[in-house]
């Protein structure tokens, strides 16, 4: 992938006390997260790129999306049509995010996540080579987030997106590359897969969280819900995925329950039978890895760990609701 | 009795100004033409400044407030100075400038309503910069990160700041107006107070209260006054349409 755009060493302010030499390369078709708690720096990260922090000149090859983006006053068509982007396509995306009808509407009578999607899609109208938005998903209901993503996803392909986030949901939504920041600098960046699976160092699993990353195969599905064979382990997936889908799921490491003998609890879903290869205490925790492919891993507390005499080699139960199981990628 | 000497002067007093009050009146039934020359000499002279200055302070009081220049604090200074410049020194100003031997002299303005529009838009537009620039910096900080997003052209971001605080503006421009309308050092070294030329509202109630003609004075000061009160009402009738509009 060759890197279009190198953003070297952003620094803001002058002691880097916010953000401390930063470097950030996107190539044509990279979509990137910027992960990280409140006050890591990702929104200066974002306004350095796009050159609107004090004291950096505009850089006219990024579109911008501010964390709080302002309409001015007039229609959200008004809106739509200022700046750069092609008004007609504006017009479609904005159909597409669900305010096509609002178009003539005064953008004072708008709601918050009405205006921001008349702010996305005055950004992704555009040609811009690198789309950079703050915190897109951050006014719009949940309900519909899963479309926003996708007209974001799609409006920007083959161009690079930069999507800053304090959710690692959302981040695992949108990007194929995730950067975790911290305090001003990068704690890790890589494959989003591979950050989430192994976060590097205590810092980066705090943040993160411990999860497993397992890639499955949609082998059957009833209404919303999909059988998805991850490595000859059914597990049981809140998805529209047809069923051959290859799909990438996420199971948060503390959402899994371990039992030493098979769960009654009907609310557990998935039931995976394995052997514990081995335990490691994490942080405050105590992780509990499965020698079976695909390997998982389940975050208890030592008092639980004790409480269930968990030692290698014992056969255990994990149980995982259907609803912290997340589709990270679909295919 | 002294207090009676005193309760007659008052009574006397009182009948002066009842006196004053009546001749008002008959100045403003019987002047006519003379009262409706200096009226729309007054309207044309005042709201002529106050256009141009509009036209060229509240551009350039969009710019002061969102450029960022070496020497901007500086020419912030001056606006505000500006604001508050007494009308005489402007009028010397101007007077020296298109005095016959002065550097515009050739263009024999002295004395015309021309010289008067001239002294009154440079008192108005110090007023429109400033309250204009003060208008804009009023935005909230995401407006102002929106618009660097945004990276219009400067004419086209500069129409959209002036519609963003119209409320603003039209109050830059009633305050510019209520400056212009109402002073008299400026416009009488400049135009002369020349009857049927040069007189306007206010030189004329300094003409009619140096020759003791206080009815003509207050007669004169009433319609100034309904000026100023239906200019104002108009202009805030069109900052509240726009607060509500669009």
């Amino acid at each position: 992938m060759p890197e279009d755009l190198v953003f070297r060493s952003l620094r803001y302010p002058a002691d880097g006390s916010v953000l401390d030499s930063v470097t950030v390369a996107v190539g044509s078709g990279d979509r990137v997260a910027v992960f990280g708690p409140n006050g890591a720096g990702k929104s200066t990260l974002l306004r350095m790129m796009a050159g609107t922090a004090p004291g950096s000149t505009r850089d006219a090859s990024v579109a911008y999306l501010p964390q709080a983006p302002h309409l001015f006053r007039g229609t959200a068509r008004s809106n739509l049509e200022l700046g750069d982007g092609d008004s007609n396509r504006a017009r479609g995306l904005a159909e597409e995010l669900g305010v096509g009808h609002l178009l003539d509407e005064d953008v004072s009578r708008l709601s918050g996540g009405e205006r921001q999607r008349v702010a996305l899609a005055r950004v992704l109208s555009g040609s811009h080579p690198l789309v950079a938005l703050d915190e897109p998903l951050a006014p719009i209901d949940l309900v519909d987030r899963s479309m926003v993503v996708s007209v974001i996803r799609t409006a920007t392909s083959g161009r690079a997106l930069v999507c800053v986030t304090h959710s690692i949901e959302v981040a695992a939504a949108i990007a194929d590359e995730l950067i975790v920041l911290d305090d001003g600098a990068v704690v890790q960046r890589g494959h989003l897969h591979d950050v989430l699976a192994l976060p590097d160092g205590a810092r980066a699993s705090e943040l993160v969280g411990v999860s497993n990353v397992v890639s499955a195969r949609v082998v059957s599905r009833t209404e919303g819900l999909a059988v998805a064979d991850a490595a000859g382990v059914p597990l049981i997936v809140m998805t529209d995925a047809v069923v051959g889908a290859e799909i990438v799921l996420r199971i948060p490491a503390e959402s899994i329950a371990v039992h030493t003998s098979r769960p009654e609890d009907s609310s557990f879903r998935s039931v995976v039978q394995g052997t514990v290869d081995r335990i490691l205490p994490r942080g405050a925790l105590v992780e509990v890895t499965l020698s079976e492919e695909p390997g998982l891993v389940a975050l208890v507390t030592p008092g639980a760990a004790d409480a269930l005499e968990l030692q290698a080699g014992a056969t255990v139960w994990f149980g995982v609701k259907t609803a912290a199981i997340s589709v990270i990628v679909e295919r | 009795m002294p207090g009676c000497t005193a309760f007659d002067s008052r009574f006397a007093g009182m009948s002066f100004i009842w006196d004053v009050l009546g001749d008002a009146w008959s100045y403003l039934t019987g002047s006519g033409a003379q009262l409706v020359e200096i009226v729309l000499l007054t309207l044309v002279v005042s709201l002529s400044a106050t256009g141009l200055a509009a036209l060229i302070g509240i551009p350039l009081g969009v710019r002061l407030a969102v450029a960022r220049f070496r020497g901007r604090s500086a020419v912030m200074a001056l606006v505000n100075v500006g604001m508050g410049i007494p009308p005489v020194l402007a009028g010397l100003f101007v007077l020296l400038l298109l005095w016959g031997e002065g550097p515009l002299g050739s263009l024999d303005l002295l004395f015309t309503p021309a010289a008067m529009v001239i002294v009154q838009t440079l008192l108005a537009l110090p007023i429109a910069i400033g309250l204009t620039a003060s208008a804009v910096s009023g935005l909230s900080p995401s407006a102002g990160e929106q618009l660097r997003a945004l990276d219009l052209p400067v004419g086209a971001e500069t129409r959209l700041l002036v519609s963003e605080v119209r409320v603003g503006v039209i109050a830059a421009a009633a305050a510019a107006f209520g400056r212009v309308v109402s002073e008299v050092g400026a416009v009488i070294i400049v135009g002369g107070n020349i009857a049927g030329e040069t007189r306007v509202l206010t030189t004329a109630i300094v003409q009619e209260s140096r020759q003791a003609r206080f009815g003509a004075a207050v007669a004169l000061g009433l319609v100034l006054l309904g000026i100023s009160l239906v200019v104002n009402i108009g202009l805030t009738w069109m900052q509240g349409w726009s607060a509500n509009d669009a």
